[in-house]
C-alpha cells in the first residue's frame, strides 16, 4: 500500500501542476476577447489620435503616410488660441450648469414619483421619452421651439405677457449658451431622475419613519436623512453626467452649429471645425486628447467613490 | 447618375464600378481610400475640394492624363485650376441666384431688384408683420460662407483679406438688412434648405437659393416664383458667383488612358447636355447653351450668372476652411449685431491668419 502510494504521489502533484498552469490559463480564455476587443477598438484608435495631435497631418499624409513629428507644437499652439480656450470656457460652462440642473431637477422629480398616486407609474414612464429619442430629433425640435419668429416659446411668453419682444434664443450671442444648456438639461434629466428613483426606492422605510416620529421637517428629513444615504449614488450620477456633458457634440451641432459667432462653440465642437471643416486633423486630435484626459479625470473620481461606497455597503 | 454612366460605359466600352458617398463624408471617404491604397479612378466631388485633394497629391492635373479643356465656358474652367494647373472636369454646375414670390411683388408693386439699393429698398418695402422681405442662410458652417460670397466678391472682396474694406462693407450691407427688419435674425441659424423652406413657405418674398431648389419649389401648389440674377452693387454690373454641383477628377492611381477615355465621354457636348437637363445644372459647354435654355427657360438667370463664377478654393488652397470658418463666425457677429463689421473682420483675419 505504501509503495503505491509514494508512486501516486509525484503523478498527483504533476497533475496538480498542470491544473494549475491550466487553471492560470483559464482565466485569460474568458477575459481574452473582450482584451483583445477593447485593444483594437479602443486602445488602438486612443494610441492614433496620440499619435496624430504629435504630427503635422495634412491632407497628403493619407496618400504618403508622412506626417513630419511636431513634438508639443499642436497642444502649446491651442494655449495661444483665443477661441481654444473660449471653447474650454464654455465648455465648463456648460457642463457645470447642464450638471446643476439635470441633477436638481432629476432629484426633484424622484422625490415626486417616490410617493405613488394615481397615474404616477405612467407619468414616469412618460418622463423617460426624452431619453429614449434620438438627440438629433430632440435637438431639432428644440430648434424650433426657440425660434425667433415661430417659436411656441416666445409665443407663449407673449401670450402670458412674460415678454414684450421675442427673445433671441439662438440667434443672440447672449442668450445662445443658456438655450443650449435648457436642451441638454431636457435631454439629461430623465438619466438623473431614473437613478435617483431607483435609490430612493432602497431606502430603510425604518429610519425615515423614525426622523417623521421625531418631527424632523420634510425639508430636514430630505438634507439630513435621505440626501446622506443616497450621497454614494449623487457620486456616481455626478461623474456619470460630467463625462457625458463634456463630450456632448450632436446636440450642439444640430442646435446652433457652434454658432451664432462662437457663442456655444465648445471643445467637441472646435475639434470638429478643427478635423474636418478645417482639415486641421493635428489639433483637433489635440483637442480630442483634451477632452479624453478631462473624462479621465472624472471616471477615476468615479471609480473611487463607487469603491467607496461598495465598502460602506461591506460595513 | 446611373443612366449617364450606362451611355458612357455602352459608348467606350468601360465598366464603372459606382460607389456613392454622402457629400459630407466625401472627403474622408477619399482620404481613407488613400491611405488603404484603394483609390478609385475617377472621383466625381464637389469643386470645393478640388484644392484639398489637389494639394495631397489625390488628384492629378488634367494636363498629365491629356484631357483637354478645350470648348468648356472659361469661368468654370477656372474653377478646377488650383496652383495653375486644373484638376477638374466642370461638365454642369449649379449657382445662386434671388428667388422672388411674383404674387408678393405685384401685390406691392415692385419689379425684382437689379442693384443693392434696390434690394434694401425692395426688401423694407416687401416686409409686412407676417412676412419679411428677404431671407438667406447665415449658418455657421460653409453654406453661411458659400451665400454670402456673391455679396462679398461682386462688391470686389475677396476669402484671402478676409478685413478688406470691400468686405466690411459688404458685411455692412447685409447687415443693413438685418436692421431694417427686412431679414429675420433667425438667418444665423439657417441651412439653405431652411431659408428656402421660409420662401416657399410665404414667410419671405423674395430669397438667395440655388438651382437644386426648383424641382422642390416646382411642387409647392400655386407658388407662383421667379427667378432673377443676385443684385450687384452698381447697375449693369456682373454677378460674381459660387458654383456648386460635382466636377470630376481623375486620381492618381488611375490608369490614365482608361480614365481619359471616360471623361472625353462624360464631357461631350450629347453627355454634357443631357446630365444639365436632368439635374437642373448649367452646362460647362457653350456650344449646348442654346439647345440647353430651350429646353430649361428657366434656367436662363443662372446661366448668365456663371459668367462670374469664382473659385472659393483656387487661391487659398488648403488653407481656404480655415478663412471660411472665420468669415462665417464674423459674419454671424456682424448679422446679430454683437460686433461691428470692421471689428469682427479684423479678427477674423487674425485668427485665420495666424497672426
Amino acid at each position: 500500500m505504501l509503495a503505491i502510494e509514494s508512486v501516486k504521489a509525484p503523478d498527483a502533484s504533476r497533475v496538480r501542476r498542470k491544473m494549475t498552469w491550466k487553471r492560470r490559463l483559464i482565466p485569460f480564455t474568458f477575459t481574452g476577447p473582450a482584451i483583445i476587443f477593447l485593444v483594437a477598438m479602443f486602445g488602438y484608435p486612443l494610441f492614433y489620435n496620440v499619435q496624430m495631435s504629435l504630427q503635422h497631418v495634412t491632407v497628403g499624409t493619407f496618400l504618403t503616410g508622412i506626417a513630419p513629428f511636431v513634438g508639443l507644437d499642436n497642444y502649446t499652439d491651442l494655449l495661444s488660441d483665443p477661441l481654444f480656450i473660449a471653447s474650454l470656457q464654455r465648455t465648463a460652462v456648460f457642463t457645470v450648469f447642464s450638471i446643476i440642473g439635470q441633477m436638481s431637477i432629476g432629484m426633484g422629480l424622484a422625490l415626486f414619483f417616490w410617493r405613488a398616486f394615481p397615474f404616477s407609474t405612467a407619468m414616469r414612464a412618460l418622463m423617460l421619452v426624452p431619453w429614449l429619442l434620438p438627440l438629433v430629433v430632440s435637438a431639432t425640435i428644440f430648434r424650433w421651439i426657440f425660434d425667433l419668429d415661430a417659436g411656441i416659446l416666445n409665443y407663449v411668453m407673449e401670450q402670458l405677457n412674460l415678454i414684450q419682444q421675442p427673445i433671441p434664443w439662438i440667434t443672440s450671442v447672449d442668450y445662445a449658451m443658456p438655450a443650449t444648456i435648457i436642451t441638454n438639461i431636457w435631454v439629461g434629466i430623465p438619466f438623473s431622475m431614473a437613478v435617483f428613483y431607483s435609490g430612493l426606492q432602497s431606502l430603510p422605510r425604518e429610519v425615515l419613519e423614525a426622523a417623521h416620529l421625531d418631527g424632523a421637517t420634510p425639508w430636514q428629513r430630505f438634507w439630513r436623512v435621505i440626501f446622506p444615504m443616497l450621497a454614494p449614488l449623487t457620486g456616481v450620477v455626478f461623474t456619470l453626467s460630467v463625462t457625458y456633458t463634456v463630450k456632448v457634440f450632436d446636440l450642439i451641432y444640430i442646435l446652433t452649429a457652434g454658432g451664432p459667432a462662437n457663442a456655444t462653440q465648445t471643445l467637441a465642437t472646435y475639434a470638429y471645425q478643427l478635423s474636418f471643416r478645417n482639415l486641421d486633423w493635428g489639433h483637433g486630435a489635440a483637442i480630442g486628447n483634451i477632452l479624453i484626459v478631462i473624462s479621465l479625470g472624472f471616471a477615476f473620481f468615479y471609480l473611487r467613490s463607487f469603491k467607496k461606497s461598495l465598502a460602506a455597503e461591506d460595513a | 447618375m446611373v443612366k449617364l454612366l450606362d451611355a458612357c460605359t455602352a459608348k467606350t466600352g468601360i465598366k464603372i464600378d459606382r460607389q456613392a458617398v454622402p457629400y459630407p463624408q466625401l472627403v474622408q471617404k477619399v482620404l481613407l481610400a488613400a491611405t488603404s491604397q484603394s483609390l478609385p479612378d475617377l472621383i466625381m466631388m464637389d469643386n470645393s475640394d478640388v484644392a484639398t485633394l489637389a494639394d495631397g497629391g489625390i488628384i492629378v492635373p488634367l494636363a498629365d492624363v491629356g484631357i483637354s479643356t478645350d470648348g468648356f465656358t472659361p469661368s468654370l474652367v477656372a474653377i478646377g485650376n488650383y496652383k495653375g494647373k486644373n484638376y477638374s472636369v466642370q461638365t454642369a454646375v449649379n449657382t445662386l441666384a434671388l428667388w422672388y414670390n411674383k404674387d408678393i411683388l405685384s401685390a406691392a408693386g415692385v419689379t425684382p431688384p437689379t442693384t443693392w439699393d434696390e434690394l434694401k429698398a425692395d426688401a423694407k418695402k416687401l416686409t409686412t408683420k407676417d412676412v419679411y422681405g428677404l431671407a438667406f442662410p447665415a449658418v455657421a458652417t460653409e453654406e453661411g460662407t458659400f451665400h454670402a460670397s456673391p455679396f462679398v466678391w461682386s462688391n470686389g472682396g475677396d476669402f484671402q483679406t478676409l478685413n478688406s474694406q470691400s468686405n466690411i462693407d459688404a458685411l455692412t450691407y447685409l447687415a443693413g438688412l438685418i436692421k431694417d427688419g427686412s431679414v429675420s435674425k433667425s438667418a444665423v441659424t439657417w441651412s439653405g434648405d431652411d431659408a428656402n423652406d421660409q420662401f416657399a413657405a410665404g414667410r419671405a418674398a423674395m430669397s438667395i437659393g440655388g438651382s437644386w431648389h426648383i424641382p422642390q419649389n416646382s411642387q409647392v401648389k400655386g407658388f407662383n416664383y421667379g427667378i432673377v440674377s443676385i443684385p450687384t452693387p452698381k447697375a449693369g454690373e456682373q454677378v460674381k458667383v459660387p458654383v456648386g454641383g460635382e466636377v470630376w477628377a481623375v486620381s492618381a492611381t488611375a490608369d490614365k488612358a482608361t480614365a481619359k477615355t471616360f471623361v472625353d465621354c462624360l464631357s461631350s457636348d450629347d453627355m454634357v447636355l443631357q446630365w444639365a437637363i436632368d439635374r437642373n445644372y448649367v452646362p460647362g459647354k457653350p456650344a449646348v447653351l442654346d439647345k440647353y435654355k430651350a429646353a430649361v427657360p428657366t434656367m436662363a438667370p443662372f446661366i448668365s450668372s456663371t459668367a462670374g463664377a469664382v473659385s472659393r478654393t483656387s487661391v487659398l488652397g488648403t488653407a481656404y476652411p480655415k478663412y471660411s470658418s472665420a468669415f462665417s463666425a464674423a459674419l454671424q457677429a456682424v448679422l446679430i449685431g454683437s460686433k461691428d463689421a470692421k471689428s469682427a473682420l479684423d479678427e477674423a483675419e487674425a485668427a485665420a491668419s495666424g497672426k
